[in-house]
């Protein structure tokens, strides 16, 4: 594969040399015990958003919202589909009940 | 106290034995995840969830890697969720500004390395803010082997990836740093 030039990369990678490892505190441990300590006991719930229990969480509040369009929307096909029915049950009595008295229903427009 | 006497005693639950793990590994670990993550408080936390997973499932460890090369593993994990984790919850803020909290930091805000000496820290944000826009294999890859100094060997192990892909990696990832890099000193003039 052929290298490609990146003296630009080259020019900031300089300025990373001698990148000194970072020490975390003394107390590292200590505070490691306790988290430990308090999962084992239970006492740590597993850190998510803070602030956000069950119904708060983005993911819920999402989920809920796209159930009930799916609903709003399964209702709203369900209600033209029966209107669509309605009508022409409507058209076809009428067109019977014209028939059975040999009449024809026709427009005067 | 050699690596497997220290395994052994470390599935036995020895808490001397994790101490001095947790003693010898701390500073790597957290340099290691605090490069990934531009964030020292959330370097902070995916340490010492390292050492949590490390403490909790030691106890299926296989052997199959070294003990340092299984920690950076899981560092690497825990960092890269956290990264994860971060892009949802900026999703979600851009798509749901009023439920979701504002975070501390600020996107935009270039992270400043502490370990850095202060003349070169300028063109060290650059570099740490250009990476930051990396796909994440390559952010990896450069991020382990570039900035934090690792062997391609050692590397390749972390990352579970063979030196092929690893280097195709880094040449990928030097690329678009420097297409990062022209585009961001274009926006300067």
């Amino acid at each position: 594969m052929k290298k490609k030039s990146t003296p630009l990369v080259d020019e900031h990678l300089q300025s990373i040399q001698g990148l000194q490892e970072m020490r975390t505190d003394d107390f590292f441990y200590t505070r490691l015990k306790a988290r430990i300590l308090a999962r084992q006991t239970g006492g740590e719930k597993e850190k998510s958003q803070p602030g956000w229990n069950f119904p708060l969480k983005p993911v819920w509040v999402v989920s809920t919202l796209a159930l009930l369009l799916v609903v709003n929307g399964f209702m709203l096909l369900q209600q033209s589909k029966t209107k669509e029915t309605k009508s022409t049950t409507v058209a076809s009595s009428l067109q019977n009940f014209a028939e059975s008295y040999d009449q024809s229903i026709s427009s005067s427009y | 106290m050699n690596e497997k006497q220290l395994i052994e005693q470390l599935k036995q639950g020895n808490e001397p034995a994790f101490r001095w793990l947790v003693e010898n590994y701390r500073n790597r670990v957290f340099h290691t995840v605090l490069n990934i993550l531009q964030d020292t408080n959330e370097a902070e936390d995916a340490a010492q969830e390292t050492f949590i997973q490390v403490f909790e499932s030691v106890a299926t460890f296989k052997e199959e890697s070294s003990l340092s090369t299984w920690i950076y593993r899981i560092a690497v994990r825990k960092a890269l969720d956290k990264i994860r984790r971060r892009k949802t919850r900026q999703k979600l803020q851009k798509l749901l500004p009023w439920w979701i909290p504002e975070e501390k930091k600020s996107g935009d805000a270039a992270f400043q390395h502490p370990g850095i000496v202060a003349e070169n820290k300028e063109k060290a944000a650059i570099l740490f803010k250009a990476i930051e826009s990396l796909p994440e294999k390559q952010k990896l890859a450069f991020t382990l082997i570039k900035v934090q100094g690792m062997n391609y060997e050692e590397a390749c192990e972390v990352m579970q990836q063979n030196i092929k892909a690893v280097e195709s990696l880094i040449s990928r990832a030097k690329a678009n740093l420097q297409q990062l890099l022209e585009d961001y000193y274009k926006t300067l003039k």
